[in-house]
């Protein structure tokens, strides 16, 4: 073993700068390969140690005052699989608050913060003794939204104002965030009885926590809930569970998560690509070595051993240090994630991902070298010793000087592409696959930060500049004038109601003509034109497996009836699980149903706050709430604007870092394998200027061809990409606008920095002297 | 006889971990227009490095050189590159062709330094290609597909394709056999007889004999110098005059 380490730690001293060069990108490899399965392997159980933690409830059920009765506490019990049910009041509302500063349309259920309860505990993460009127405990997620300690939540309902001041933030498994449609306030016993003696007594409800023998059940369970309370509920009602609301709290974390490792692909392909390359670089120069090896005695696996083991020491050392690095670069992960989920992530550290990471890392990179330098166990070693067989092939000389037109630095510059084939070759796919991800980076950021039309298109129903709240939808002159004003494009009522299918709540989302609408969900068939057809949301679709043409049952009460499956819509916000339905067809089911959300369109011109206020001091009693759609918009996507951001600037930094990494080594191999070209070269008068610029020009075709191949791919496969990417948060058409300027900025962006970084490595030219050609 | 190289005090002294060795000490040399000139010494001498200062290659730690009259020992690297590329051809022991190029190709990589004009640094290859008897299908070659001894004639044409003031040879035949060097050595004198001035660094006694004066350099310096120009190529005594030369200065 002691002959091998000589060799190893005499071949890194040998090229250490391409070793730690080597080892870097496996670094940034291995960090990100173990922050992605750690985001992947433990992001979702730490969402259920949570929820075993606080003994949250596995199935939540709130009925509706006039609706509830203990007997159904008594009915529940008696399901298969339910533990217990335990009960507590709450006020449900609909209504808007403020969301970084602009008002959000969502429910809201206060719970009395202070009722003795056995399940749904909280968690409290951050609070503060304050004296106020009307204290408040909020999510968690609030904290991410522009609220702190001390400050106001304001919730809105019904043109009523209830002003809370924030002394702690939570963690509800349930009820925190806004992604079951539902985000829960906590308010100690005084303030939430002087809020229940305020509101109407329709908003009263119970809420059922109902605890399982096994969570794994939360969906049947409430399956059967659904068939007990179906058909007797007069007023609304919401039933949710473990599966459901993990899913929904979790998917933003499994997008990052794989988003995660597939860049620790493309940067593990990358280096599986150098250790080729390198091994094979190695082979050629080392090859008299080789033979003599061979000659004294040494057998083929034991040269192959000596040649690859330095790479696996790197690879093994890199991969340690990379796993370290990803516990520093942890902390700013995890709180984009509880910006989104609405609890702390607290991950330790993880043995079993540290593993997997340098175990994989060090066996691809083992069997890659291994695969590279087999050939050398067929190597004979009087061959080794004459040099071995050229790997080129100089039987055609490619662009002879005496034909080949252009400028002598040019003609060299292309003989010297075709005689780095490999190189080349390497650095072609390295451009393309930086370019790719460059152009994923910059589509990302564009659609969400500058142009974010298709983006809201894929991730929510239609968004108008305003939406109303009526408190008379009969009244159609109040409708009629608004349409008549000069600053209104049109007018579309689009409203939305739960009902149930396939024994599972789902929002239908209602209008009376979809094809007024300015854009549709449906990405296959169309959207329903009569009373009797609807279109499903693609869990549906996956979960039963329709097509278009099947029937389909949708329940609402006690009536239950057929449609016919005319398409399919998606919806990020409700994860597929989601029907259209025209105004008649839902009359089928709700002849109660009566349209309330008014979408206004504006003319271009128009300054929507100033309308807004324009409205509600005219019409101030008709209008129950009003949600500016443009700036509530903007709030709910600084978020995502945030992590669009991080991500673009992760990747562009990771980018520019590999296309240097990459570049390093090989203008290092090039200059170093051409030293005696060089200096032959500077002897018959080449300036160290004309050679740094041919060898840089030489770089220039292949990143060209690699920029605009891998400009090529984007623009034809992004969409497609991302849509596979997306597709578990219920993404199944996408739009994303690929500017040509920004592609081109973007190839152009590459090529300057690729040849920038080539010429000021090919300065150590200036090292090579024509004099060391002299060989006494 | 014009002086197209002339040296004042020139000194080469290498430093090595703190040693300092001086291969050349005050060497005042002159190398004139049309001479073949030819460098022997020991091994260690300072042959080579000499030949060296003298075209440019390297730059001396002391000392002057003037070459067509420009002082050029303290140009800068790429003025050296400039200067060389007008003035210098050169052919070396290990021949030194681009690897990845024809003979041709190397010869204009070389020649459109100079001369942009394609066709007429490809009509001048090929002109000395006919010289140094290379036909066509070998200067398409690879050096890697061809004798030594072609590859070293392919040399001689590219440290030619400029039309260079001096021509230095460092050990030409050093690497060839017996065959192969007669022919290159007969370039060699070909070439001088037309006028091309020619500085050659050997070992070799045969070598020796192609030049008009012969410079011996002892411990880094010039010790002595014969002049061949009263003795014709064929004169026996020629051979004689060099041995007893070579043996005064202890060769």
């Amino acid at each position: 073993m002691g002959k091998f380490s000589i060799i190893t730690l005499s071949k890194i001293r040998k090229n250490k700068g391409q070793y730690i060069t080597f080892g870097i990108i496996l670094m940034i490899a291995a960090m990100i390969l173990n922050l992605g399965l750690m985001i992947k392997r433990n992001f979702q159980d730490s969402f259920t140690e949570k929820w075993d933690h606080y003994d949250t409830a596995d199935v939540t059920a709130i009925l509706m005052k006039p609706d509830y009765s203990p007997d159904y506490v008594q009915q529940i019990e008696q399901i298969k699989h339910v533990k217990a049910v335990g009960t507590r009041e709450c006020i449900w509302m609909s209504g808007s608050y403020k969301m970084n500063g602009s008002q959000f349309d969502m429910d809201n259920i206060f719970f009395n913060y202070d009722e003795a309860h056995e399940y749904s505990k909280l968690g409290i993460v951050k609070e503060k003794e304050i004296t106020c009127e009307q204290p408040a405990y909020v999510s968690y997620y609030l904290s991410f939204a522009g609220y702190d300690i001390g400050d106001t939540y304001v919730f809105t309902t019904n043109n009523v104002e209830h002003a809370f001041t924030i002394v702690g933030f939570v963690e509800d498994m349930t009820f925190g965030t806004q992604s079951l449609g539902k985000l829960g306030i906590y308010l100690p016993e005084e303030s939430f009885q002087e809020l229940k003696d305020s509101v109407n007594q329709d908003n009263i409800g119970t809420c059922m926590d109902i605890k399982l023998t096994d969570k794994k059940e939360s969906k049947a369970v409430t399956a059967e809930i659904t068939d007990l309370l179906s058909g007797k509920m007069t007023e609304k009602y919401s039933v949710n569970y473990y599966d459901y609301c993990k899913q929904v709290r979790t998917m933003t974390a499994s997008v990052g998560g794989m988003c995660f490792l597939a860049f620790a692909c493309v940067i593990g392909l990358v280096s599986v690509l150098i250790s080729v390359f390198r091994i094979n670089n190695d082979i050629e120069v080392e090859m008299q070595n080789m033979g003599v090896m061979k000659a004294v005695g040494y057998k083929g696996i034991q040269i192959i051993f000596s040649t690859i083991v330095s790479y696996i020491v790197i690879a093994f050392v890199a991969s340690v240090i990379g796993v370290g690095f990803s516990y520093l670069a942890l902390p700013p992960v995890q709180a984009a994630f509880d910006a989104q989920t609405g609890f702390c992530w607290q991950q330790g550290f993880d043995v079993v991902s540290s593993l997997l990471t340098v175990c994989a890392t060090t066996v691809i990179i083992l069997l890659s070298s291994y695969l590279a330098a087999r050939k050398i166990r067929r190597l004979q070693a009087i061959t080794a010793l004459r040099g071995g067989v050229k790997t080129h092939n100089f039987k055609k000389n490619y662009f002879a000087m005496d034909q080949a037109k252009g400028n002598v630095n040019i003609v060299l510059a292309l003989k010297n592409i075709v005689a780095n084939g490999k190189k080349n070759l390497l650095l072609l796919l390295v451009i393309m696959a930086t370019t790719i991800s460059a152009v994923f980076a910059g589509t990302m950021y564009y659609n969400m930060a500058v142009e974010p039309k298709a983006f809201l298109e894929a991730i929510s129903e239609p968004i108008s500049d305003v939406g109303l709240t009526i408190a008379d939808s009969d009244d159609t002159q109040f409708l009629e004038e608004i349409e008549q004003d000069d600053n209104v494009d049109f007018t579309l009522y689009y409203d939305s109601s739960k009902v149930t299918i396939a024994q599972e709540e789902r929002r239908a989302f209602i209008t009376a003509d979809f094809s007024k609408m300015d854009y549709s969900i449906c990405y296959e068939g169309r959207d329903p034109i009569h009373n009797n057809e609807i279109a499903i949301g693609s869990k549906l679709v996956e979960e039963e497996n329709y097509k278009i043409g099947d029937t389909i049952r949708v329940t609402s009460g006690t009536i239950e009836e057929e449609y016919l499956i005319t398409g399919f819509i998606q919806s990020v916000n409700e994860q597929g699980s989601c029907v259209e339905l025209t105004e008649e067809g839902i009359k089928r089911v709700n002849p109660s149903f009566k349209k309330s959300q008014l979408n206004i369109y504006l003319k271009d011109n128009t300054k929507t706050g100033a309308y807004i206020k324009e409205l509600q001091e005219q019409y101030g009693e008709q209008i129950l709430g009003t949600v500016d759609g443009v700036k509530s918009t903007e709030s709910a996507m600084q978020v995502f604007i945030r992590i669009a951001g991080i991500l673009a600037v992760i990747i562009i930094v990771i980018t520019i870092a590999l296309i240097a990494l990459i570049l390093f080594i090989l203008v290092k191999t090039v200059i170093h394998n051409g030293k005696v070209n060089l200096g032959i070269s500077k002897a018959i008068g080449y300036t160290t200027r004309q050679l740094r610029l041919q060898t840089t020009m030489s770089f220039l075709p292949v990143v060209l061809i690699g920029v605009i191949l891998g400009g090529f791919f984007s623009y034809a496969f992004m969409n497609s990409s991302i849509v596979l990417l997306f597709h578990v948060l219920g993404v199944m058409k996408l739009t994303f606008l690929l500017p040509i300027p920004m592609l081109i900025g973007v190839g152009v962006g590459i090529l300057l920095v690729s040849l920038c970084i080539a010429y000021c490595l090919s300065g150590r030219i200036r090292k090579i002297s024509a004099y060391e050609l002299i060989q006494e | 006889m014009k002086t197209i190289i002339e040296t004042k005090k020139l000194c080469k002294t290498f430093s090595n971990e703190g040693v300092q060795q001086h291969i050349l000490r005050n060497v005042d040399v002159s190398i004139y227009e049309g001479d073949f000139t030819v460098i022997m010494g020991a091994s260690g001498a300072g042959k080579s490095t000499l030949l060296y200062a003298l075209s440019g290659m390297d730059k001396p730690t002391l000392g002057e050189i003037h070459f067509c009259g420009e002082e050029i020992s303290r140009y800068s690297d790429d003025k050296l590159a400039v200067f060389r590329r007008k003035n210098c051809g050169f052919i070396f022991q290990q021949i030194y062709m681009m690897d990845k190029m024809s003979l041709m190709d190397n010869v204009l990589a070389s020649g459109l330094l100079v001369n942009k004009d394609k066709k007429a640094v490809a009509t001048r290859a090929q002109e000395l290609f006919k010289k140094v008897n290379l036909p066509e299908v070998t200067y398409r070659k690879f050096a890697s597909q061809i004798s030594g001894g072609e590859a070293q004639r392919a040399g001689i044409v590219r440290g030619l394709i400029n039309k260079p003031s001096v021509l230095f040879a460092d050990e030409p035949t050093g690497a060839l056999n017996s065959a192969n060097s007669n022919a290159v050595l007969d370039v060699f004198s070909s070439f001088n007889q037309e006028g091309q001035s020619i500085v050659m660094v050997t070992h070799d006694l045969r070598s020796a004999l192609r030049g008009n004066r012969i410079l011996y350099l002892k411990d880094g310096q010039i010790a002595g110098e014969c002049n061949l120009d009263a003795y014709t190529k064929e004169d026996p005594n020629r051979r004689d005059k060099v041995n007893e030369f070579l043996k005064s200065m202890g060769y």
